[in-house]
């Protein structure tokens, strides 16, 4: 058990005037992972059911882009892409406009020259 | 054109391990960015023109998205027009990146060609409290 905070921070300033936006979610948290992996062009799974109510985090160390499936325990996929030294951070609270409860969540790069992300994972 | 920086942090201590882990990523050539706060249900943020009372863009899809929920006690639910519904609790996030369209919501395994993002609205969730959605979205020369 234990609590964790993951905060984005976000700026650009364009014309003189900036734009910015940040957030801080705070977890309960009972399970964290934390892995780098190198992928190529198929999809591998990096999580499991049990982050359904958590928090997905990708870090994109690689050259190209990182594509992030989350599967549902029924037929239906969402995917994000988290493009080349970029991140993501993910609530498995999400849908696609029918019950949607996370299966496994899997990522692959978008070509066979392959690319290397780190996985983090927040289980509440 | 502008750089847009995305700074991560998590911190924290769980089953007795602390944690820090930090990540900053510069975003390079952005040349529109917007912000839109909405309690409750309301304007789209992003639409094709079509919709009276939307916040428009000139792109069809977003390079970068960080949605927060200002709110310390209601919930808020961001509809995004490709089939995909993002729930975010008091304080909840979301952050991602594109260069080709934004999110995929298919009911095929290898088919991640991802879909535009033309519209993206605040929305509250039956039986909750309203949350008070903060989103911010950059467009940069590849989208």
């Amino acid at each position: 058990m234990g609590q964790l905070q993951i905060t984005v921070s976000a700026s650009v300033t364009l014309d003189g005037g900036a734009v910015s936006n940040s957030g801080t979610v705070t977890l309960p948290c009972t399970n964290y992972t934390h892995q780098t992996r190198d992928f190529v062009d198929g999809f591998e799974q990096v999580a499991a059911s049990n982050i359904d109510s958590g928090y997905l985090v990708v870090v994109n160390t690689g050259e190209e882009s990182l594509f992030v499936q989350l599967a549902s325990t029924g037929p239906d996929y969402i995917v994000f892409e988290v493009v080349a030294g970029g991140h993501g951070v993910y609530p498995m609270t999400i849908d696609d406009g029918a019950a949607f409860s996370i299966g496994a969540v899997n990522v692959r790069s978008a070509t066979s020259g392959g690319c290397r992300g780190i996985i983090i994972t927040a289980q509440v | 054109m502008a750089d847009l920086t995305s700074t991560l942090t998590i911190t924290g201590v769980v089953n007795g391990k602390k944690i820090l882990f930090t990540h900053e990523f510069v975003d390079e050539d952005v040349y529109d960015a917007g912000m839109h706060t909405q309690e409750g249900s309301g304007q789209r943020l992003l639409t094709d023109g079509a919709s009276a009372g939307a916040i428009t863009f000139a792109q069809n899809s977003p390079a970068y998205l960080l949605a927060t929920n200002k709110d310390t006690y209601g919930v808020s639910k961001l509809v995004m027009g490709i089939g995909v519904n993002i729930i975010l609790p008091p304080g909840g996030l979301i952050c991602t990146t594109a260069t080709q369209g934004m999110a995929l919501s298919s009911s095929t395994d290898t088919d991640f060609v991802l879909d535009d993002l033309n519209t993206l609205t605040p929305d509250t969730v039956p039986g909750l409290p309203h949350g008070r959605a903060a989103i911010m979205v950059t467009f940069n020369n590849v989208t």
